[in-house]
């Protein structure tokens, strides 16, 4: 059972570390922070 | 039906003639629809409501005073109707959006709009409000002199949008491909001929001028008045403030003590070990801080829509307007300004509207100093947790007094920013604003309550996915390596995130930063507020025994007054969310620029959080 519970911890921060990195590669980090309806919009792009 | 088989339709019109409520309206897309100009910087496009038509895009385009363009905004709207930007479809038919109370603005740029040859229809928005004040428009005269449908709507209210969607349907699927047009600047004369035409037109068609502007004007007398109206602005910011305080306390007292229960429950019903400390010191205890903070968070969008939606919103930028002069910033600066106060990254973004880069660039490096809702948790913990909530003349309470100092240093230091960049001859001067004050309406409740919805869905899910990822990292960090065996110091300082503070604690220690809240500081550069969180985590893995105190009770413990009176100082300054800074370099696309902004806004943060720290030392 403990061995389990620590796959499932390892697991859990595996995936933590994907969503963060890929967050931070997108340079959309704040999306959706509640500040911003423009960014729940999709409205966050490069300059045209 | 693809997207590209279907008849692309635009809305054009003046920044804020509710062209983009309009295209919520139809399309059921609920975009921002705000009570100013400028907000409108990027190209939506969605299908028109399914029930009504299934074979027409719409696309909603930035708003703009004429075909002459003056800003990126507007020469994006240029460019789509003209066919000049290179893949993008050019719209086959367009709706002209006019403001039906203000005819006399709005003419002009519908007969400029109809020299392109595009088959157009006219939506006479806000006819309600013209219907209301008395006027009375022919709209026979009006579909004669423009030899098309003219509808009356009420956008925000829907209604006429039946029969604009059925006019729009004939047009569209008689509508060919659009003509070519070869554009040209008017010329002066051709501009007066125009106004001519505008006045012959509104002869015509205006069978009851009525009033629409009395209660406004009456209004405006208190509002824009030189002295009464700063004082009104003054004090409605320092009431939203208070309402933060007195109206927020109670349900995030209720969340508080839900989050401290359901850690000990889980606490409780986990065998003990890694499994069980991840969901209750890295989940619970981390994301748990920060939506504690939603009903604050939801009171001061609350107050901002409201301001918005009621038309005082573009009253407190005409009011500013001086001010933003004599530091050297464009009146056109006032408006990503002010929304800087709920986020500076479409504050960034909506400075496309300022034509002269060098205003457009010194208004997007100030702009991070505007206190934005990320900080509100931050503060709020700190107040709550240092600030008594002694009565202040008898009827306010200091936290929110000092709640208002800190919002008012921001904007403070915006402008002695902005000052400098002038006095040193960075950027220029000049440029001329131009802004429509609207009608004052009153505000509508099912778009506040829709607004807010939005907002709470959007800071939920954020403190549900990316939140959530950064705490569990970092409670790994602050968990790994694990002590050696007979190690007589709490597990967190063998830890990665010890090391890591220790590393850093020396450059923060003047500041009377310790190591723990210098691990907290390096995830909230990822956001301002993950701070909060990053607190919860470093203090529940290192308390161990006393779980269910609360964080707050944990700082006042183990901080001084001068430390935390130091770490607001230094949450006024801090380039403290990485995201802003990413927009602002794609906005510029100047690395240079960059990160000129960012150091002196670190170095600035520095100074004063040292200078706070020393200066509250000689007096506590």
């Amino acid at each position: 059972m403990t061995a389990l519970l620590n796959g499932c911890v390892v697991l859990i921060v595996a995936v933590a570390a994907l969503v963060v990195l890929r967050k931070l590669l997108s340079g959309r980090t704040n999306r959706g922070c509640g500040g911003c309806s423009s960014c729940s919009n999709e409205k966050i792009k490069p300059a045209p | 039906m693809s997207a590209s088989e279907k008849i692309l339709v635009g809305l054009v019109g003046h920044p804020n003639c509710g062209k983009t409520a309009l295209f919520n309206a139809l399309t059921g897309l609920r975009q921002k629809v705000a009570n100013y100009p400028g907000v409108t910087v990027e190209r939506v496009e969605a299908d028109l409501r399914r029930e009504w038509n299934e074979s027409i895009r719409l696309v909603d385009l930035p708003g703009t005073y004429s075909l002459n363009p003056q800003s990126d905004d507007e020469r994006v709207t240029h460019d789509v109707l003209l066919g000049d930007m290179g893949k993008e479809v050019r719209p086959r038919v367009l709706v002209i959006v006019l403001d039906a109370t203000n005819l006399r603005l709005h003419l002009p740029f519908a007969l400029e709009v109809k020299e392109l040859g595009l088959p157009f229809c006219i939506a006479l928005n806000m006819s309600d409000l013209a219907h209301s004040a008395g006027l009375k428009i022919d709209q026979a005269a009006l579909e004669k002199e423009f030899g098309c449908p003219v509808l009356p709507i009420s956008a925000t209210r829907q209604e006429g949008l039946s029969e604009l969607v059925r006019a729009l349907q004939e047009i569209a699927t008689k509508s060919g491909e659009p003509p070519a047009v070869k554009w040209q600047p008017p010329t002066r004369s051709e501009i007066l001929a125009r106004r001519k035409a505008v006045e012959d037109i509104l002869r015509r068609a205006i069978l009851a001028p009525g009033n629409p502007s009395e209660r406004t004007a009456r209004l405006d007398r208190i509002f824009l008045h030189p002295v009464l109206g700063p004082a009104v602005l003054l004090v409605t910011l320092f009431l939203i403030f208070q309402a933060i305080f007195t109206l927020g306390a109670i349900p995030t007292d209720w969340i508080d003590g839900l989050v401290v229960q359901f850690a000990q429950w889980t606490r409780a019903h986990l065998p003990a070990g890694l499994f069980a400390d991840l969901l209750v010191d890295g989940v619970i205890s981390g994301v748990g801080a920060v939506i504690v903070f939603l009903p604050q968070i939801l009171i001061l969008f609350a107050c901002l829509l409201l301001l918005e939606d009621s038309g005082y919103m573009a009253r407190a930028a005409f009011l500013m307007d001086r001010v933003m002069g004599r530091v050297g910033l464009s009146g056109r600066s006032v408006l990503p300004m002010v929304s800087g106060f709920a986020c500076a990254i479409p504050a960034i973004l909506g400075a496309r509207s300022i034509q002269n880069f060098p205003q457009r660039l010194a208004t997007i490096l100030v702009t991070p100093l505007m206190t934005c809702s990320a900080r509100l948790p931050v503060y709020t913990m700190l107040i709550a947790a240092f600030i008594p909530n002694k009565p202040v003349l008898g009827v306010f309470g200091l936290q929110g007094v000092v709640m208002t100092v800190l919002y008012v240093a921001g904007a403070a230091s915006a402008f002695a920013f902005a000052a400098l960049l002038k006095s040193l001859k960075l950027v220029g001067t000049g440029g001329y604003f131009l802004l429509e004050l609207p009608t004052y309406r009153v505000p509508s409740w099912t778009k506040l309550i829709r607004g807010l919805v939005d907002r709470a869905r959007a800071f939920l899910t954020r403190a549900g996915t990316f939140i959530l990822s950064i705490m569990v990292l970092l409670w790994a960090i602050s968990t790994f390596p694990r002590p050696p065996e007979g190690a007589d110091r709490p597990a967190i300082e063998y830890s990665l995130a010890g090391k890591l503070g220790t590393a850093v604690a020396p450059v923060l220690a003047p500041l009377g930063f310790d190591w723990k809240l210098s691990v907290a500081l390096i995830p909230g550069f990822a956001a301002r507020e993950v701070l909060v969180s990053a607190l919860g985590t470093v203090y529940a893995v290192e308390d161990t025994e006393n779980q269910s105190s609360l964080l707050t009770d944990k700082l006042k413990a183990d901080w001084s007054l001068p430390t935390a009176l130091s770490l607001m100082a230094w949450y006024v300054f801090a380039p403290q969310c990485l995201a802003t800074f990413a927009v602002m370099q794609r906005e510029i696309r100047s690395w240079r620029w960059t990160l000129f902004g960012f150091s002196v806004l670190l170095a600035a943060a520095w100074l004063a959080a040292f200078l706070t720290f020393r200066l509250a030392g000689l007096f506590s």
